[in-house]
Order: structure tokens, then C-alpha cells, then sequence
């Protein structure tokens, strides 16, 4: 049987998780290591139990992954937002949860979920007006007038001849 | 107090900058400006010189005018305005798609449209090269796109040849390599590697060179020397068949590079120096009367005499020029003469007395001359001098023969290269290369009129052919800028449509229709000679002009047509020309999508 550990959400649940599963997080992989084997649940004191189980769903289904080459690719490869679709399924979630998960995944150190939460933000970016952006992220325009000016010549530089 | 409403906040910009950081990474070219213009927060991270940096370095290719190697060194990394360069590419980038575009949808205005691509220099480079590897499943247009992209890649490479000349004319310091690959730049086609490929395969040819050579630097000069002629021989740099002097590839160098090796003189010599100069050699090239030889200067220890050691640098352009005999001539003392043409193990080395035996007829002022390095401008003089003669002095069917086993190369390319070493080298003017140019725009290369205007016509003096030549640049623009004939279809007289595929009746060779008119328009010589009037229907039936798969274009009359519908593999011999007709190959159909809608809006 595999070998199992416990894992503590900040709001107090337990969750019970395979290790192999589990170290798919760098972190806690690297807490495994230096502590060895333990009874006592691994507190994960920035995670909650609806993220974290959200986290742990998706490192089950990427447990038989190899580990990412992502050095030999070229840079345009890697920047590639293509995302296969058990991820974009998964990651079909409001806004807040998907926030949430890109920085568990930030905080658990588990690069390819994080790769993939900032690639579905990328594309929710994708083909919209700075305004349509600002709708989509609440996001307030603090720019002054002068600094919009600034910006729209820095971009007009070169403009067509 | 504040007024506004109270929005909740962004839990997009609450997140650590890290990630934003790593959102901004995927966020693509397109939208990265528009993200930038939202806040100050997003713009400052998105404005990050260190991603920005990144971004321009996934481009290959920059025009020389920003100096990029500079800017990627710099220890500074805010010392350089990367997100201005960036924004100018973005532009640029842009801008190219958009000229190309019109160039595929619009059969006029090509002139000023490939020349505003070319005036981007290398920045559209990267551009147009993506656009010439489209792939039939990304665009509507892929055979236009492919083609159109490939002429302006092609004109692009040629506009950097001319600026080599010209940096080259104004006393720039060109090394010979470089003077000599802009010939290349003419006859490459789009994908085949540029200057910097070759360049660099004469770096690993260096390293490898002193790899196989580990005590290279404890070698006299002559050893070295000898050392360096064996090893290219054994990579195959070497005399070429007496019977292949003249084939084409053999004046140029980077095809000698890349593809086979052996070579005229001219040739192995700039190899030859190309790659000592690498290793630390001084090696130049010496225009010697009918043969070209590389000079070896020997280093200040081994000089014969001791007096010679001051005047052996910077020996390049003018050594020599002032000094009235050889043995006064200090700098002379210092070098071995090479023949790279004869094998290693026959001496190439050769005997300075026997070389001014030689020289024995020649006006003796003019001796030290010739036995000095020759300035690159004189030898990429020559190297024109050899492309013409080989246009020349060969007949179609000889040329034929000696270019068997080389790779082919458009022989009006390489006559247009030579015309431009010239003209841009060369001070005063000739008949010969006014007309030939004329002859070059108006048939082949439209938006070369731009050469024929800025480097021809001011050397032209006043007079007829001023004004000759003035006016053929005239009518040049006034053909590309005039609006096409429409050919509407009246009724059912004309059978046959643009992209159709067919087979000649009687000959058999495939084809492609790209226009017709509804009878015979061609004179009455041509009708003549052709038979017309021997055909059943006579002059009087429609004739369709056709793309052939030979890469000729013919004017063949409705009964000579036998209509096919091939499969996409069929019709392979027809795809390198026709992008400059068709949008692409409908398989369903058999036949060719029309690119021609501003003549034949109706087919």
C-alpha cells in the first residue's frame, strides 16, 4: 500500500494524501526529506481545505507526470498558453478559487500548476482593450492624465511612416 | 474625503509581484501593450526591463542600425531603453504584415509597398521569414503568402548587400568574408542561411583547425601557413575541376561554404584568409596579374631584416603604393607568397624571385603594387569581373554541362549581383549595366527601380541617356502604380477559369490558368509565327495564359486546353510560381483558389 501523510488546511481540516501525490510540492517534498518519515498532519498554514483539496485533486491526476524538460525548450515553446483539457476544465472556476490556487501553487512550490493558473489568466487577458481588462480584474485606472499621455506616445514611437 | 465608490479590490494586483511577474510571462506579444495601459502597477511590472529583454531576445534577427549584441552585453541593464525597442519592433512587426497583406490582395503599388518593408532592414526580417514558412492550414493565402514573403526576403538580403558595398565604398572596415558573402545575398533563396551562418561555420572551421593542429602556436609563420593550406584541402577547399572553373557556384563563397567545396583561386584564397585571420594569422589576399594568392606576413621575430618590423602593420590597403621598387619596399620583406590553387604537397609556397621574374614585363612602378595585399575593394571587383564572364562566356547549353553536380543559381541574380558591385565601386558609369539594369527591373525585379534611381542615375551624365533612363524609372512606377483592366465575363464564350488545371493537348505539360481574354491579343508576328490560324477555331476562340511546369508563362488557345482535375501531389511542379497568381491549391476541386480578383472579379 502507499505509503500515506497527513496534510492540515489553515482552517483546521485534515486531508489524508498519498506521499507520491503529495510531493508533487517541492515544499513539502523538501519538509519530507529533512523530517523523514511522521505521524503528525504537515500544517499548511496559507492554504484553506477548499483550495488545498482542489490543489491535491490536481496533483493525483498529474501524479505519473515526468518531471518538466522545460530547460531544452525554446523560449517561444515555453511561452505557448496552450493548455490540455483536463486543465482547462479544472481550472473552470471563479475568479477568487482560481487566484487562490495560483498561490497555493506559488506557496507549495508546484511549478506546473502554477505554469498553468498563470496561462489561464494569460488568456483570460488575451484579445481584450485595456478597459474590457480593467472590467474582467477590478482593477481602478490610477494613472494621471499626464502619465496617460506619456504612455500613448512611448507606444505611438516608430508608429507607421 | 473620497468620493468614488468603494470597489472591491483587485485580487489580481494583490497577488505577490512574483507571480504576476509569472502571468506576464504567458501573457502574448499582442496583448502585452494593452495590459501595460490599464494601472501603474501593471504597466511598471509589464514595462519590467528584464522581461522586455527576454522578449527581444526570442527574435533572431535586428537591423544593425540598434547595435543589438551592445545592448544584450551591457552590464546595465537600465542603461538600455529596452521597452522602446521593443515598441519599434512590435511596430515594425506590425507594419510588415500589414504591407505584405496588401501586397498579396493588390496586384498594384508592389514598388513602394516591398520597399517600406525593406526600409525596417533586419527588423522585418524575422517577420517575413514566418510568413514565408506559413503552412497551408494557418492562412486563406498560403501559396501567395509564401511567395510575396519570399520576394521580399529575397530584396531584403539584396538591400543589405548594397549597404555592405556602400559601408564598404565609404572606407568602412569590411573584412573580405563579408564583401565577398554579399554576392551570396543576391542568389540565396529566402530560408537559406544569411552572413552570420557562414560566418560563424568559418569560426567552427577555425576551431576545428586548431583542434587538429594542437601545436599551431609554436609553429614558424611558413609552417603555419602550410599547416593551415593542408587542412582546408583535406575539408575539401580545393583547385576545382578544370572543366567546373566556370561553373556559377564556384565565385561564390558562401555556396562554397555550404555546398561543394572545391573552387577558383579567388575563392580559396578569401577562405583562406577568412580562417587565419581567425587563428591569428595575418593573411590577405594579393591580386596577382591572371592568378590571386595569399600573402602570409610573417611575424616581427622571424623578419629578415630588422628595419622591416616597423612597417609591417596596417599593411592592408596602401602597402606598398608609394614605395618605388620591391627590395625598397620594407613591409614586402615580410611576406610569403601562397599559391592556394596547387595542392599541399607541392609547394604552394612560392619563390618571391620567381614571382618578380614573372613580373618582368610589367611596368616596374607597378611591381610592389602587385606584390602587396590588393584592397578588398579591388577584389570584390574581381569577383564581379569573374560572375560576368561566367554570364557571358558561356552558352546556355555549356553552362549546362559545367554546372552539373552544383547547385543551380538564377543567373540573372548573379549578373545583377556583379552589375551592383560595380556600380557601387566602381567611380563613372557604363552604357552596358544602365541597360542591363533596365532590362533586370522591368522583367524580374520592379522594386529594384530603387537601385536604378539612387545609385545609377546620379552617375549617368547629363544628356540623352539621363533622360532615357529617367524615364524608363518613370514608367516603371506608373506600370506598378496603374490601376489593372478588369475582364468581366460576358456569357458563356469563355470556358476555362483562373486556377483551373490542365494538360496541353498535344505536348502534354501541365498547367495553370492565370488569365484569359476572349481572343487571340497577341500581334500578328506572333500569330504568324505560332500557326493561330491553323487551329481549328482560328484566332477567333479564347486564349488563356497559363503557368507551365517548366517555369515558363504561355498564351494557349481554348482547343489546346485539356482540363484536369488533379490531387494536391500533381500539381507540386506547378508551386514555385504559383503564389504569384493563386491563394492556394483547393483539393476538393482539383484546382487553384485565384489570387487575380482586381483583373478577373469574376472568376
Amino acid at each position: 500500500m502507499a505509503v500515506q501523510i497527513k496534510l492540515m488546511s489553515s482552517d483546521q481540516a485534515m486531508l489524508v494524501v498519498d506521499k507520491e501525490v503529495a510531493e508533487r510540492s517541492v515544499l513539502i517534498k523538501n519538509m519530507l526529506d529533512d523530517i523523514g518519515e511522521v505521524d503528525e498532519a504537515i500544517p499548511i498554514p496559507n492554504v484553506n481545505e477548499a483550495v488545498l483539496k482542489k490543489v491535491i485533486e490536481w496533483c493525483e491526476h498529474h501524479k505519473g507526470d515526468s518531471p518538466s524538460t522545460n530547460d531544452e525548450e525554446s523560449d517561444s515553446r515555453k511561452r505557448s498558453t496552450d493548455i490540455e483539457e483536463w486543465d482547462q476544465k479544472f481550472m473552470q472556476v471563479d475568479q477568487e478559487m482560481l487566484f487562490e490556487i495560483i498561490l497555493a501553487a506559488n506557496y507549495l512550490d508546484i511549478k506546473p500548476l502554477l505554469d498553468v493558473g498563470c496561462k489561464t489568466v494569460a488568456n483570460m487577458i488575451k484579445g481584450k482593450s485595456p478597459e474590457e481588462i480593467r472590467k474582467t480584474f477590478n482593477i481602478q485606472n490610477d494613472f494621471t492624465a499626464e502619465e496617460e499621455e506619456q504612455i500613448r506616445r512611448e507606444n505611438e514611437w516608430a508608429e507607421d511612416r | 474625503m473620497n468620493t468614488t465608490t468603494h470597489r472591491q479590490a483587485s485580487i489580481l494586483l494583490s497577488l505577490p509581484e512574483e507571480v504576476i511577474t509569472s502571468i506576464i510571462f504567458y501573457i502574448s506579444e499582442s496583448s502585452l501593450v494593452e495590459l501595460s495601459r490599464t494601472c501603474r502597477k501593471l504597466y511598471r511590472l509589464c514595462s519590467s526591463p528584464l522581461e522586455i529583454r527576454q522578449r527581444c531576445l526570442t527574435r533572431r534577427w535586428w537591423d544593425r542600425r540598434h547595435n543589438f549584441t551592445a545592448m544584450v552585453d551591457c552590464k546595465d541593464i537600465h542603461k538600455v531603453n529596452w521597452l522602446k525597442l521593443y515598441i519599434h519592433r512590435m511596430n515594425v512587426e506590425r507594419t510588415t504584415t500589414r504591407l505584405l497583406d496588401e501586397i498579396i490582395a493588390n496586384p498594384t503599388n508592389h514598388i513602394n509597398n516591398f520597399n517600406r518593408i525593406v526600409d525596417f532592414g533586419y527588423d522585418a526580417k524575422d517577420t517575413l521569414a514566418r510568413h514565408a514558412q506559413v503552412e497551408d492550414d494557418q492562412v486563406d493565402d498560403p501559396l501567395a503568402r509564401r511567395f510575396q514573403a519570399s520576394i521580399a526576403l529575397q530584396y531584403l538580403h539584396r538591400r543589405r548587400a548594397l549597404q555592405i558595398w556602400q559601408d564598404l565604398r565609404s572606407g568602412a572596415d569590411v573584412p573580405l568574408e563579408v564583401a565577398l558573402l554579399a554576392f551570396d545575398l543576391f542568389v540565396i533563396t529566402g530560408d537559406s542561411p544569411d552572413i552570420e551562418e557562414t560566418l560563424s561555420d568559418f569560426d567552427s572551421l577555425s576551431q576545428l583547425f586548431l583542434s587538429q593542429t594542437p601545436e599551431f602556436y609554436l609553429l614558424e609563420t611558413s609552417e603555419k601557413a602550410l599547416a593551415l593550406i593542408t587542412f582546408l584541402w583535406e575539408q575539401g577547399f580545393k583547385a576545382c575541376p578544370l572543366g567546373h572553373y566556370r561553373a556559377m557556384k564556384n565565385q561564390f563563397i558562401g555556396l562554397t561554404m555550404r555546398t561543394v567545396r572545391t573552387a577558383i583561386p579567388l575563392t580559396l584564397v578569401a577562405i583562406f584568409c577568412a580562417v587565419a585571420r581567425r587563428v591569428g594569422m595575418k593573411a590577405y589576399p594579393c591580386g596577382f596579374p591572371n592568378h590571386m594568392l595569399a600573402i602570409v606576413e610573417a611575424e616581427g621575430n622571424e623578419a629578415v631584416s630588422v628595419s622591416c618590423a616597423s612597417a609591417s602593420a596596417g599593411a592592408g590597403a596602401t602597402a606598398g603604393k608609394s614605395s618605388p621598387t620591391t627590395a625598397a619596399n620594407p613591409a614586402a620583406v615580410n611576406y610569403q607568397y601562397y599559391d592556394l590553387f596547387c595542392s599541399p604537397n607541392r609547394h604552394p609556397r612560392l619563390d618571391k624571385q620567381r614571382l618578380l621574374d614573372d613580373l618582368s614585363t610589367h611596368d616596374p612602378s607597378l611591381i610592389p603594387y602587385l606584390l602587396s595585399p590588393s584592397p578588398i575593394l579591388n577584389i570584390v571587383l574581381r569577383q564581379a569581373r569573374n560572375i560576368i564572364n561566367t554570364c557571358q562566356l558561356t552558352s546556355r547549353a555549356e553552362a549546362d554541362v559545367i554546372n552539373i553536380g552544383y547547385p543551380s543559381i538564377n543567373h540573372t541574380y548573379a549578373l545583377y549581383s556583379a552589375i551592383a558591385a560595380h556600380v557601387i565601386l566602381k567611380p563613372g558609369y557604363s552604357h552596358n549595366y544602365v541597360t542591363q539594369m533596365s532590362e533586370i527591373c522591368n522583367s524580374y525585379l520592379p522594386m529594384d527601380v530603387r537601385f536604378l534611381e539612387e545609385e545609377i542615375l546620379p552617375t549617368v551624365p547629363e544628356g540623352r541617356e539621363k533622360g532615357m533612363l529617367t524615364n524608363v524609372v518613370g514608367a516603371l512606377r506608373a506600370q506598378d502604380e496603374m490601376p489593372r483592366t478588369v475582364a468581366r465575363r460576358d456569357g458563356e464564350g469563355v470556358k476555362y477559369k483562373i486556377g483551373m488545371v490542365l494538360r496541353h493537348v498535344r505536348y502534354g505539360y501541365l498547367g495553370a490558368v492565370f488569365g484569359w481574354t476572349q481572343e487571340c491579343k497577341q500581334g500578328e508576328d506572333w500569330v504568324q509565327v505560332m500557326g493561330v490560324d491553323g487551329l481549328n477555331r482560328g484566332r477567333r476562340q479564347p486564349f488563356y495564359h497559363v503557368v507551365v511546369e517548366d517555369g515558363s508563362v504561355r498564351y494557349l488557345a481554348e482547343e489546346s486546353i485539356r482540363l484536369i482535375k488533379p490531387q494536391l501531389q500533381s500539381v507540386q511542379p506547378l508551386m514555385a510560381l504559383a503564389g504569384k497568381y493563386f491563394k492556394r491549391f483547393d483539393k476538393e476541386n482539383g484546382m487553384f483558389v485565384s489570387n487575380m480578383q482586381a483583373e478577373f472579379p469574376d472568376d
